[in-house]
């Protein structure tokens, strides 16, 4: 038994480090802070902040906070996800469509799909709808991109085997080809997903009436330092948990399907 | 089919325990008690027992044994890529403790610089060592000319098929003017007919150039027909289970293969074969 | 008898399969590429007339045309381009030789890069704040943004990019005895300088879209700054103008660093 706890002591050392230099940074940080070489207007200590965490989490604004930038998360992810997957079956059953569109798809990844943010806002008003059309626009684009690619990949031996074991089409499609096809398309969807997330707090940053994106920027106009940290480490924490949580999905849903 | 692997084994063995004569004292590769132990993340595994034996100046010498023996990993350790657990390995009387000049590797896959030319894929070995770019290159050429690429020498690695790349593959070891070529199953990736086509061009850079040569195959019929030995590897953990003098007249050509001789030594090494591949795949599960 | 009697029967079967195919086909593909943003016009020009709250394209174009005619558009034009080629050359800068590092080193990268993937879903531009009360609203703190923002594609990618030099090619440097700068220079860079571009392309679109929204949130000069006061304004052609110039910008700029890219690939 010794050796299997040498093993997963020798596996576990660097989550050792990673605390380590976590809890390092931070220590280096509080001693900064507290001994005055850093201004608290700059950066409050390390403590003071998580203290202030500890009230935020459970107050009504943050609440309220959360569950409008995940309602906006949801609802964009959810509409990038149906034309996504449209797109990308319409871009595989019609290939010289794809071949047209896929230049334009690629290149509105690197396209500031953001800066039509004040025109959705000059068109839609300061609402929830046109951060839903941008996040919904940029979830859109890994899914379909996904989709197509997954189709594509499927090896042709798999709709003749079916043709030969007389399938129908329905069969087909359902029981050998999206099944075929999930452990590419489930990489796009988690892609789409946390483009939504960053698509919905970034927007919300720059123009909102609430959200996670907006309190940040809010106190910061308000010079209010602490809360102002204490809200840019929840929502990274947040985004940190969300982005392991789905590649731990992602992970077990391909190794179950491959 | 009648005489069991056994019988070969004694029949041949001699071969193996062999005292070289004086001629052959510290010229070529010599193997003394070589075993390779690989470290994995649950232990370890051993690749190599024991590996004795000798490789006598300008001999080309196959080795064949059923996949994931360790044929590889004993061209590693010759060329210095790998340490040995015990045992060593020495040339012209020195032992191998890293890559050396006098050795030259050709591998199994693709190992052109796909962003270069022909002629600089050619000339990177020397281009490494350091030799002025005027000198590699005039050397270089006249090494694509023995090996048939003239007329390619702009040519990137995409333009060629893949034949032509394991030609300048073995061109840029030539150009090294080593000793001792070590060969990874360089025409593993090839189809069959090509093959033997540069199987046959490369019996006959060997005649201009009399390289020793060590030749890593899996295909019983290309070792015989290119080899003065074939050394045949047991399944892991891997010893030298017995050695074939290959006695056939050189220079060979191609026909050579249909002659009845060839015929006999290919039965006889496939006898010795069978066995070991039978167990690998038992070790990994693939046979009933 | 240096040379081979008969040619080698490969060579010729692969020029003749190369050139085959596709030619029937080859100006149809780019013709209804190039009609998407003609399509794409006509639909701008057919909603003008419709509502207020679209200028018609002519319009926008004609701002735009007074913007460099006039010069007004220079200062913001300079200080957006400023903020992204610094920010951006930081982040090579950085990020390139870190990512070596990462992808050729295991310890370091064991420890590494999972903090580096771990945040990948946080959205870089709340750091923004921290770097506006460290160094204050200006040119500064923008190009701090951009940096950061550039930094993440490109390390990640260097990174994947080296880790998936062949071994097969590091074998052979090995046993050509080259030594550790030779094997970076002569074998593991060029080998993975298409993979390392493609992180480049996205870390430079990323800057110019880090740069516009940070000039969005604050800023003292900019092309995104500028469009925020022509929205807060209703200039709407103005708006429009400008948005039309970014979108240009990050697309010659993306076309250009991806013809590099394919450059490398052959």
């Amino acid at each position: 038994m010794s050796t299997t706890a040498a093993r997963s002591r020798a596996r576990a050392w660097p989550a050792v480090a990673q605390v380590g230099l976590v809890a390092g940074g931070a220590g280096l940080l509080e001693f900064l802070t507290q001994s005055g070489y850093i201004s608290p207007m700059v950066l409050p200590p390390p403590t003071e902040i998580v203290g202030k965490l500890g009230e935020i989490v459970p107050s009504n604004v943050f609440l309220d906070d959360l569950g409008s930038t995940a309602i906006t998360v949801f609802s964009a992810f959810a509409i990038g996800a149906i034309i996504g997957l449209l797109i990308g079956i319409a871009f595989w059953k019609l290939p010289f469509v794809g071949a047209v569109f896929e230049p334009y798809l690629v290149s509105m990844y690197s396209m500031p799909a953001l800066v039509f943010y004040p025109i959705l806002l000059a068109l839609l008003g300061l609402s929830k709808a046109p951060i839903v059309v941008i996040a919904a626009s940029m979830a859109l684009i890994p899914i379909a991109l996904n989709t197509m690619v997954a189709l594509r990949a499927i090896k042709s031996t798999l709709p003749k085997l079916g043709t030969s074991l007389n399938c129908t089409r329905r069969q087909i499609y359902w029981k050998i080809l999206a099944p075929a096809a999930t452990p590419l398309v489930v990489p796009g969807l988690v892609l789409g997903f946390i483009y939504a997330m960053i698509g919905t707090i970034a927007m919300e940053f720059i123009l909102a009436s609430n959200g996670i994106g907006f309190r940040i920027g809010y106190y910061y106009r308000s010079f209010d330092v602490v809360d102002m940290y204490a809200y840019i480490l929840v929502a990274s924490i947040i985004a940190i948990i969300v982005n392991v949580a789905l590649n731990r999905l992602e992970r077990r849903i391909r190794r179950d399907m491959q | 089919m009648t005489r069991s692997p056994s019988t070969f084994q004694s029949e041949t063995h001699a071969a193996t325990t062999r005292r070289p004569t004086a001629a052959d004292e510290g010229r070529g590769v010599r193997f003394d008690g070589v075993q390779v132990v690989y470290p994995t993340s649950d232990g370890s595994i051993e690749a190599i027992r024991e590996v004795s034996g000798a490789i006598s100046d300008g001999r080309f010498v196959s080795l064949i044994g059923p996949s994931g023996c360790g044929k590889s990993t004993l061209l590693d350790v010759v060329g210095g890529l790998r340490r040995p657990a015990a045992g060593t390995v020495a040339i012209n009387g020195e032992a191998v403790s890293g890559p050396r000049r006098d050795t030259a590797m050709v591998f199994q896959e693709d190992s052109t610089l796909h962003w270069r030319t022909v002629l600089s894929n050619v000339a990177f070995g020397l281009e490494i060592a350091g030799v002025p770019k005027k000198e590699r290159e005039t050397r270089a050429r006249e090494i694509i000319n023995l090996v048939g690429l003239s007329g390619f020498e702009d040519r990137h690695p995409r333009e060629l098929s893949g034949g032509m790349k394991q030609r300048v593959a073995i061109a840029r070891a030539l150009l090294l003017d080593p000793r001792i070529l070590l060969m990874d199953e360089p025409f593993g990736a090839l189809d069959q007919q090509t093959r033997m086509f540069i199987g046959r061009e490369l019996l006959r850079v060997w005649d201009e150039t009399r390289k020793s040569v060590l030749f890593v195959t899996h295909d019983i019929q290309e070792a015989i027909y290119l080899s003065d030995e074939v050394w045949i590897m047991t399944a892991r953990p891997a010893v030298i289970k017995a050695i074939v003098p290959v006695d056939l007249d050189r220079p060979r050509l191609p026909e050579i293969m249909s002659s009845p001789r060839f015929h006999e030594l290919s039965t006889q090494v496939w006898e010795l074969l069978r066995v070991e591949s039978e167990k690998a795949l038992n070790i990994r599960g693939e046979l009933p | 008898m240096t040379v081979t009697s008969d040619p080698p029967a490969e060579t010729a079967a692969l020029a003749a399969g190369q050139l085959e195919g596709r030619r029937e086909r080859r100006w149809a593909l780019p013709a209804a590429r190039i009609t998407v943003p003609i399509a794409a016009l006509l639909i701008w020009f057919a909603i003008a007339p419709i509502t207020d709250l679209v200028p018609s394209p002519a319009a926008a174009l004609a701002e735009l045309w007074q913007g460099f005619a006039d010069g007004w558009i220079y200062p913001g034009l300079a200080s957006t381009a400023t903020a992204v080629l610094a920010g951006f050359g930081i982040g090579v800068l950085t990020g390139f030789p870190l990512g070596y590092l990462l992808g050729r080193n295991r310890i370091a990268n064991r420890i590494f890069e999972p903090l580096i993937a771990g945040t990948f879903a946080v959205p870089r531009i709340i750091l923004y704040p921290v770097l506006l009360t460290l160094f204050g609203v200006g040119l500064l703190a923008e190009t701090g943004m951009v940096a950061i923002s550039a930094f993440f594609p490109i390390i990640m990618a260097t990174s994947a990019a080296v880790r998936q030099v062949s071994e097969n090619l590091l074998k052979l440097g090995r046993s050509l005895r080259a030594n550790r700068r030779q094997l970076a220079t002569k074998i593991v860079i060029p080998d993975a300088a298409p993979a390392i571009m493609v992180g480049i392309r996205i870390g430079f679109s990323i800057s110019f879209i880090a740069a516009i929204i940070a000039e969005l949130f604050a800023a003292k000069e900019g092309l995104g700054l500028m469009i925020s006061e022509a929205y807060a304004a209703l200039e709407l052609p103005r708006m429009y103008a400008i948005v039309l110039l970014v979108m240009v910008i990050a697309f010659v700029g993306n076309i250009l660093l991806w013809s590099l890219e394919r450059r490398l690939r052959s």
